[in-house]
């Protein structure tokens, strides 16, 4: 097991550096200086991209850059002058994340209930409908979602405020837009493995052995049907923590996803590699903890490690 | 189950659709959110801006943002009146020296900053010093080069000791030009002779302009809080002198950028000022009281690269600005656009009598398709016929890709093929400096109220002429207009000037003016712009019903 999570660690911090090398070559062979602005020219410009090292040819600026990483310094930002990347990310994180946790609980109670209350349910045209409502929610991307809660409940009713996320009443509609998605999601995958395990031959073999129907579910099949939704939450985690681009440009809220989009826009090249290098280690993280989840869950996983 | 991308197309069309009609059919129904006091004074506004950008430093990477704040929490030396004329602000008086190089400005008793310290000359000429360090990264230090010694100091040849900066008292502060410069009070309108309050603003401690308790106002308001990336919130300063005028006791800036977001936010009188509303939003606003145009000093023009084939010849130049139909250009713009044959802002109003400079000066150009024919003919290409692969390129903006394919449609009618080209904006600034660029598109908004901000990117060796352009009499004419105090010989210096360049050189080609548009809250009247457009809510107040 220990070896399983070195040999997991080493291969994400590789993945890493592949996505370091990526992204630093991909920003350089962007044309456009990111300090072109109406004002700066000629020899105020050329001081200016010395202070950043841009005067120094790019492979030497490479080396200079993951020497910094390794300290824990992702430079300053070119746009947001004097700002530390490493600053603006943590700033940006928090509101993503406060939206994120609110998301993710919605995913999990509404997506898992409705997902074993369908499993269970015996009327067909109730399945029916709710099989259309979850291909609906699969299909339709959130950005049409989030415009039109936003018009609707937003503007025509006046129900929810749309602008930021500075009281509870805000988190609705994002919240909504944003787990539209992986609800949709958790609830077929809930579905289809519950079905799948009640009719394994080990719950026959509790039912018979008369065991109470609430030990049955907990224990014996929701414990064996969520192994697949577990496995789905890594990358679903991962997702809500580097917060949707679009739902956060639209309800305006200050979140990473939407920052990396002005960065990129800005070519504002620290800190786009700064949250690239971000994002793509929430990632790695994220779906080694799934694993690691799955494998403290069932024994069949963690012995074959 | 995959759809097709032809249904996916059809079913954001329909669902596009029916947002924009229930967003058209939200505008103006909202009730206003801004709430009076009994004594008619309003508790707070809400208007969006730009996302954050740059610092709040005078001295610094001077972004959209600041210059919100300068215009609501700093104060600078003098001010424009309505019609543009400079009044006393910080300064009392000022006088200048008979060789037109020294201006010495006498402050007025009892100014403080925000925190109630007192405000002195020192505080302006410390926002000076730190611009001219050059490891500060000033956006508009090269607007200090007037004064004496200031390049030599800022290149490191000279001594920071030697420029013409004093404060022979807390009252007084004096101002030693390199040459004379007769615009040289606009120019005091520029972040870089804003004051930044000594106590805390240094350039040791680089955080101090993003902190509401080091960035301290010593206009109508005064920096509250900054949430970073999400808003800044601005209070009314009660040390200042004219603090009794001001009605509107708290401004919020919201940070936005998507169009939608705004739209919306403002329907909900969660937003109550929307400034630079797109033309998408401004378009459902037509005929509302909602809808504001505000003037801006500004421009657009197309930029010849003289130094290419076959824009080095001044009849292909000539042919091709002829050929233009600004009517037709203004027209797929939109509403807020109006043609211009000036390269100075058509808006521009003339300090004698804020006449318009596009009255003064007439059109500088019409358009004469049978002239720009012989012309075209006269430099050997006979109906387009022997000339090289012309491109046009644009930054891929907005309205610039409309505006593009409007004057290739006409340069078509002079028997010319032109190619466009969109570029990314910081890819499309890159190549217009480096002048890798034919024809390009090109704006200008006024930094300082003269028409010399827009003229003096053509003098020889200014760092912003980006096609090397040299002519020696429009040099000269600038020249002599720097020296002369009497604005009437010097409009007439200047507008002559003028001619060379659009007229008879053509180095550019000037096409249109654009105004901005705005969403105001319909229930709010006495606010004001200044002469460059910015915005003064400080005496808003609510209509009495």
């Amino acid at each position: 097991m220990l070896k399983y999570i070195v040999k997991r660690i080493m291969v994400g911090i590789l993945t890493l550096f592949v996505l370091v090398v990526i992204t630093f070559t991909m920003t350089k062979l962007m044309p456009g200086s990111p300090l072109q602005s109406k004002n700066i020219t000629g020899e105020v410009l050329e001081r200016m991209e010395a202070q950043y090292g841009l005067d120094k040819p790019p492979v030497e600026q490479f080396f200079i850059y993951c020497k910094n990483l390794l300290h824990g310094d992702m430079g300053t930002s070119y746009k947001k002058v004097g700002t530390k990347v490493s600053d603006i990310i943590s700033q940006t994180m928090v509101t993503t994340l406060r939206l994120g946790l609110v998301t993710f609980l919605l995913v999990l109670v509404v997506g898992i209930t409705s997902g074993i209350l369908m499993a269970r349910s015996k009327s067909n045209t109730i399945k029916g409908i709710w099989l259309s409502g979850l291909t609906l929610g699969v299909s339709v991307p959130n950005f049409i979602v989030a415009l039109l809660l936003l018009i609707i409940f937003g503007v025509q009713l006046r129900l929810f405020p749309v602008l930021g996320l500075s009281t509870p009443l805000h988190y609705v509609l994002p919240a909504i837009a944003q787990g539209l998605y992986p609800i949709s999601a958790v609830a077929r995958l809930t579905q289809s493995s519950y079905e799948e395990v009640v009719k394994q031959d080990y719950i026959t073999m509790a039912k018979a052995k008369g065991i109470s129907s609430k030990t049955l579910l907990f224990r014996h099949i929701l414990k064996n049907a969520m192994l697949p939704v577990i496995t789905y939450m890594g990358p679903m985690v991962a997702f809500l923590l580097t917060g949707s681009v679009v739902i956060e440009q639209i309800y305006t809220i200050p979140g990473i996803g939407k920052e990396f989009v002005n960065a990129i826009t800005n070519h504002d090249f620290t800190l786009v590699m700064g949250i690239t290098i971000f994002i793509g280690a929430i990632i790695i993280v994220c779906n080694l903890v799934a694993d690691l989840i799955c494998a403290i869950v069932d024994p069949r996983i963690r012995k074959s490690l | 189950m995959r759809l097709s991308t032809e249904k996916i197309k059809k079913a954001t069309a329909v669902v596009l659709s029916v947002t924009t009609i229930f967003s058209m059919a939200a505008c103006g129904g909202g009730k206003s959110t801004v709430k009076a006091t009994d004594s008619n004074e309003i508790e707070q506004i809400v208007e969006a801006n730009q996302p954050e950008s740059g610092e709040y430093d005078p001295a610094g990477a001077a972004g959209y943002v600041y210059f919100t704040l300068q215009s609501y929490c700093l104060e600078g030396l003098i001010g424009y009146d309505a019609e543009g004329k400079i009044i006393p602000k910080s300064a009392e008086s000022w006088e200048i020296s008979e060789d037109l190089l020294t201006y010495t400005f006498h402050l007025r008793d009892g100014l403080k900053w925000s925190d109630g310290s007192a405000l002195t000359s020192a505080d302006f000429k410390n926002t000076m010093v730190r611009a001219l360090d050059p490891n500060r990264g000033s956006w508009y230090v090269d607007f200090l080069f007037v004064i004496k010694g200031a390049k030599a100091a800022f290149n490191g040849e000279g001594s920071m000791d030697d420029v013409g900066i004093e404060c022979p008292d807390d009252k007084t502060i004096k101002i030693t030009l390199e040459q004379p410069c007769s615009y040289f009070l606009d120019l005091c309108k520029l972040p870089t002779y804003m004051p930044s309050c000594s106590k805390y603003a240094t350039n040791e401690d680089a955080d101090w302009s993003m902190s509401p308790e080091t960035n301290l106002g010593n206009g109508p308001y005064h920096l509250v809080e900054r949430k970073p990336g999400e808003s800044l919130t601005f209070e009314k300063n009660p040390y200042y002198y004219d603090a009794s005028n001001v009605t509107v006791l708290k401004i919020v800036d919201r940070f936005m950028d998507d169009d939608q977001a705004k739209s919306s936010a403002y329907q909900t009188g969660e937003v109550n000022i929307v400034q630079g509303a797109p033309s998408s939003i401004a378009e459902s606003y037509e005929g509302k009281p909602d809808l504001i145009f505000r003037e801006v000093p500004q421009t657009n023009y197309i930029l010849f690269n003289i130094g290419m084939k076959p824009f080095d010849d001044v009849r292909v130049r000539q042919a091709f600005s002829l050929a233009v139909n600004r009517k037709d250009i203004a027209a797929v713009v939109g509403k807020s656009c109006e043609p211009s044959t000036t390269i100075v802002g058509k808006n521009y109003k003339s300090k004698i009598d804020g006449t318009k400079w596009s009255e003064l000066q007439g059109d500088l150009l019409s358009e004469d398709l049978a002239k720009a024919k012989e012309l075209l003919k006269e430099a050997g290409y006979e109906n387009g016929v022997g000339l090289p692969e012309l491109t046009y390129t644009y930054p891929a903006m907005s309205y610039e890709a409309d505006v593009a394919q409007v004057l290739q449609q006409e340069w078509k009618e002079l028997g010319v093929t032109v190619k466009l080209e969109a570029m990314e904006y910081e890819v499309y600034v890159n190549a217009r400096r480096n002048g890798e660029l034919m024809m390009a598109r090109a704006q200008w908004y006024a930094d300082y109220n003269d028409p010399t901000s827009w003229l003096a990117m053509f003098i020889e060796g200014n760092a912003q002429n980006d096609v090397k352009w040299t002519n020696e009499k429009y040099n000269q004419l600038m020249e002599e207009s720097d020296k002369e105090l009497d604005d009437a010989k010097r409009q007439k210096l200047l507008q002559a000037a003028e001619k060379i360049l659009v007229t008879e050189e053509t180095v550019v080609c000037p096409l249109f003016s654009n105004s901005n548009t705005d969403l105001i809250d319909p229930t709010l009247e006495n606010y004001s712009f200044d002469v460059l457009s910015y915005s003064d809510w400080s005496h808003m107040t609510k209509k009495k019903n």
